[in-house]
């Protein structure tokens, strides 16, 4: 069925419903991924009213999602559904919704009974750490009673396996069997896929109309993945093409805070990359629109849009696990190299190639500078090979929070990120590959072109994994 | 629905550079851009993604009146190509007239070889090297040297700054369809220099009379008859008329002067020479350069995966609709009416765990065991509060009642029922906030929100505010020497 086809039919409508407190607003907000989206705070009774979004599959609508009130006093309703004497539990429901101005401390859930009736299916949101008490039955009795479809979802599961095995054996006792977990905090797109899946398999007339949102959803998941791997890879590029100049002739002239030549083109080396680095964090935590504010919960060391841990210091190369000898042994030039070996084996070939083939031009403009350089007697400092590990080790990292945060998570959530402190195998490979790039400086060679691709392939398996 | 075209293209990345400078700049910034929403819809109906864009840009330059930014580089680029072309034309000229006069003697006799290896030779070579870049995919050889130069004045003074010749240049210099830009550019040039050069030679021609001849050290005379022959058979297969093998002969260096008919066969030689070895292979590439480049245009696209096309992207084709109340909350007014109960300052008062019933309100195994053995019972469900109902009217709570709950627990309204049945009717009755066993100072206790939500629903309990009481982890820990009923053990 194609997207103009579903918009034929109606739009499907799914309550959220569930114990006051448990992740209602949270799970549309991440389904959403959008902070946008009603009110989240401790107290049990944040939510009062019923607030709607439709999501939208290339534009069309196709699922309604309606954020209730929390239950607040299942068994007390409970009791009165029972004592209204009607024929069926159906019956129990709208004579209560009938009578409801005898009893307006049962409004709330009057509000999420009565959206409950007016939708194709439920989402029961539960929090898996709560203990399994009697009122989360008469919850699941009640609701039961309006003759729709459940699914249970099981939030904040994290290290909760044996409650979550609690909760599903409590649910099969109910034949709630199409249970879902879906952490709102620990987001995780492939639960999000699952739980299109899950409302397809109790809604088989419906399954074409969902399939078109879950393919949109996948396209625009992907499409958002690329685009962070291929940012995240463009930064990791700038910062191997970029190079700097010492001008060996100040080398024995010493400004006012007796820094050389070399020491500047390092500072300016550095400078560049985090201006490079930090542009690449803004655009990332656009992409995925992330706000300042979820920054500071994802324990990110970032403050005011700029890294905290600096990129160069021994500290942060050893919290990635890489080398920090190699940085030491050159001293305070900690992150940056000398391009002179490499620069002048390919430059030398380069030059006399160019010459002979009468491509003298531009092999001048290309390597003037270089050859400037090297007649003077200059350095060329870029960023050594430790430097761009990490960088790309942060990277990595930082897209591996993004991609799996919920937009709802609210207090400080750690994730565990050890595994991917990992660089890839083929990382030399990837590496020299952008340094013979790095020479030509034209997007054009094959050999940098193959090497960012790889780069971008790798981040993206880590990433899978 | 019609494909955007290159032009297209750059444009909707020269309003990116712009927008993107803009941000870069800051709010503040004298060159904050008016933003004109995307939108996929049209009269027509629905438009594509790269169409919206385009639309966008388009209103985006009227809106902010940029269109003289926009149309800046093409201009310049138009103009220092206008000079090249006259320059090369000049210089074609003078190539001729400066290959005449170097290559005759006091009588106007030219070494015809010497005159094709002046006129043809870098042409060849350059064409020769173009072919090999072209089928080795080697850049430098493709694009070739001369059209450079104009780029470099057009890149000193058209780029700069200005995001927007900024973003033109890379789309039309850089990549694939740069490459075979910079080429076609290069073979226009050389076409424009090798017409001047014909023109000129012609006219020279015409204007004086020259006499032609050979002469080599090493080679043979035989060799010059049969690469003469060998090089005029095209030419005399469409048509040029072009001297026989015995004027040939008898235009050897030092054998005297050729007839009328000689020299004209030479000129026609010479001309014919200059157009099929020169134009016309020149032409050729120049063809294949443009289809090259025709194709690049197709094929370009701007990266939709940089964060500025997806953000546009997202907004063009937003993954939800805006949110709307559809049962709202009739109580509001009433409910803020309602003054937040203030958490007093909790003084500890263990009077309660020496006097009072002590009942737990879904105290949880995980977080409060010490408690949960502390009381006489925990209610977590009908049958238990029935029980607890019970034991709060009987004699054990004459001395009072204390209720014991879970502050990571929010006080719901079936709680806040709960404690009003246990607690409204007893005039010594307690509220008893528990931290965690397991870890000091966290939970609700922490949770101002929390606290205060508890401290309202005490009141509706009509327990005093004095009477609620935050234990943290060791305090809750002196729980386990005492008995159910109030006693020490």
């Amino acid at each position: 069925m194609t997207a103009a086809q579903s918009a034929d039919q109606p739009v499907i409508n799914v309550a959220v419903v569930g114990h006051t407190n448990t992740g209602k607003t949270s799970l549309i907000r991440t389904l959403l991924r959008s902070k946008k989206f009603g009110d989240i705070a401790n107290s049990s009774g944040t939510t009062r009213h019923v607030e709607s979004t439709t999501l939208l599959a290339d534009g069309k609508p196709v699922l309604s999602l309606f954020d209730t009130p929390g239950l607040e006093d299942a068994a007390a309703l409970l009791d009165l559904l029972d004592g209204a004497g009607a024929d069926n539990n159906l019956a129990s429901v709208t004579q209560f919704l009938q009578s409801l101005n005898e009893h307006i401390e049962f409004e709330q859930e009057a509000k999420v009974l009565r959206q409950g009736l007016n939708s194709d299916a439920l989402l029961y949101v539960i929090d898996v750490r709560a203990p399994l008490l009697e009122k989360y039955k008469n919850e699941i009795n009640i609701l039961s009673r309006l003759g729709k479809p459940i699914i249970p979802v099981f939030n904040f599961i994290v290290d909760q396996e044996q409650q979550l095995q609690r909760w599903r054996d409590l649910m099969i006792t109910f034949n709630l069997h199409a249970a879902l977990e879906f952490d709102t905090v620990a987001f995780d797109f492939e639960a999000e896929k699952r739980l299109y899946q899950k409302l397809q398999s109790v809604m088989e007339a419906r399954y074409d109309q969902v399939q078109t949102l879950i393919d949109s959803r996948q396209n625009d998941w992907a499409l958002l993945s690329e685009s962070a791997v291929h940012r995240a890879a463009q930064l990791v590029v700038d910062a191997v093409v970029l190079r700097v100049v010492a001008d060996e002739r100040g080398h024995e002239i010493l400004n006012s805070e007796g820094r050389d030549s070399r020491q500047r083109a390092n500072k300016e080396l550095q400078a560049s990359i985090r201006k490079l680095e930090s542009k690449c964090l803004k655009d990332l935590l656009k992409l995925f629109s992330f706000s300042d504010d979820d920054i500071s919960v994802m324990q990110l060391p970032v403050h005011e849009g700029e890294w905290q841990l600096d990129l160069f210091s021994l500290d942060t190369i050893k919290m990635f696990g890489l080398d920090a000898r190699s940085s030491a042994l050159k001293g305070a030039a900690a992150g940056a190299g000398v391009d002179l070996m490499v620069g002048g084996l390919s430059l030398g070939a380069a030059t006399a190639l160019g010459a002979a083939l009468g491509a003298g031009f531009s092999t001048a403009k290309r390597y003037g500078k270089d050859i400037k350089a090297r007649f003077r007697g200059d350095d060329i400092v870029c960023a050594d090979d430790t430097t761009i590990e990490l960088l790309y080790l942060r990277q990595q990292d930082l897209l591996y929070r993004l991609m799996h945060r919920g937009h709802a998570a609210q207090g400080g959530v750690s994730v565990d990120d050890k595994g991917l402190q990992k660089l890839p195998e083929n990382w030399k490979e990837i590496l020299a590959g952008l340094r013979r790039g790095q020479l030509s400086r034209k997007p054009s060679n094959k050999a940098f072109k193959q090497s960012s691709e790889q780069l971008q392939l790798a981040l993206t398996m880590a990433l899978d994994s | 629905m019609t494909a955007l075209n290159f032009a297209d293209k750059i444009l909707i990345e020269q309003v990116r550079h712009l927008e993107e400078a803009a941000e870069s700049a800051g709010q503040e910034s004298a060159v904050a851009l008016q933003t004109v929403p995307i939108d996929l819809a049209t009269e027509l109906g629905g438009q594509s993604f790269p169409a919206a864009l385009l639309t966008r840009a388009q209103a985006m330059t009227r809106a902010n009146d940029c269109q003289n930014d926009i149309d800046k580089p093409a201009k310049l680029h138009s103009m220092l190509l206008k000079a090249a072309f006259v320059l090369v034309a000049l210089l074609g000229f003078l190539a001729v007239a400066n290959a005449l006069s170097s290559g005759s003697d006091d009588q106007h006799a030219i070494n015809i070889y010497w005159l094709l290896i002046v006129l043809l030779g870098f042409n060849l070579l350059s064409i020769a090297l173009w072919c090999v870049g072209s089928l080795t995919k080697i850049g430098d050889l493709i694009s070739g040297s001369i059209a450079k130069l104009p780029l470099s004045v057009f890149k000193k003074l058209a780029i700069g700054k200005q995001p927007a010749a900024r973003a033109w240049y890379a789309g039309h210099y850089r990549e694939h369809y740069g490459l075979w830009h910079i080429s076609t550019l290069n073979h226009s040039l050389w076409l424009v220099y090798l017409c001047a050069g014909l023109f000129s030679l012609i006219l020279f021609l015409s204007a004086q009379q020259y006499d032609f001849y050979w002469g080599s050290t090493l080679l043979s005379a035989d060799t010059f008859l049969s690469l003469t022959n060998t090089l005029a058979a095209p030419l005399a297969a469409v048509g040029f008329a072009v001297p026989d093998a015995s004027q040939i002969s008898m235009s050897r260096e030092g054998l005297g002067n050729a007839s009328a008919v000689t020299r004209q066969q030479w000129a026609m030689f010479l001309i014919g020479a200059l157009l099929l070895y020169g134009l016309l292979p020149r032409f050729v590439c120049w063809l294949v350069a443009h289809s090259c480049k025709r194709r690049a245009a197709v094929q370009f696209s701007p990266d939709f995966y940089q964060p500025y096309y997806v953000d546009l992207r997202h907004q063009a084709t937003p993954v939800a609709t805006a949110s709307v109340v559809v049962d709202p909350d009739d109580l509001t007014e009433l409910r803020q009416q309602d003054q937040a109960v203030n958490a007093g300052k909790s003084v500890l008062d263990s009077a309660w765990q020496a006097q009072c019933l002590r009942i737990g309100l879904e105290l949880v195994e995980t977080r409060n065991t010490v408690a949960i053995e502390s009381v006489a019972l925990n209610v977590i469900d009908k049958n238990s509060f029935e029980k607890s109902l019970s034991m709060v009217a009987s004699k054990r709570a004459v001395n009072g009642v204390a209720v014991l709950v879970s502050d990571a627990q929010a006080p719901d309204r079936g709680i806040q029922r709960q404690l009003k049945a246990l607690l409204e009717n007893n005039k010594n009755a307690w509220l008893i906030l528990l931290g965690s066993e397991l870890e000091e100072g966290s939970g609700g206790g922490q949770d101002k929100q929390r606290m205060a939500d508890w401290y309202k629903a005490a009141q509706l309990a009509n327990v005093d505010s004095a009477r609620v009481q935050y234990l943290a982890k060791g305090d809750i820990m002196q729980l386990a020497s005492l008995s159910p009923n109030g006693a020490s053990l």
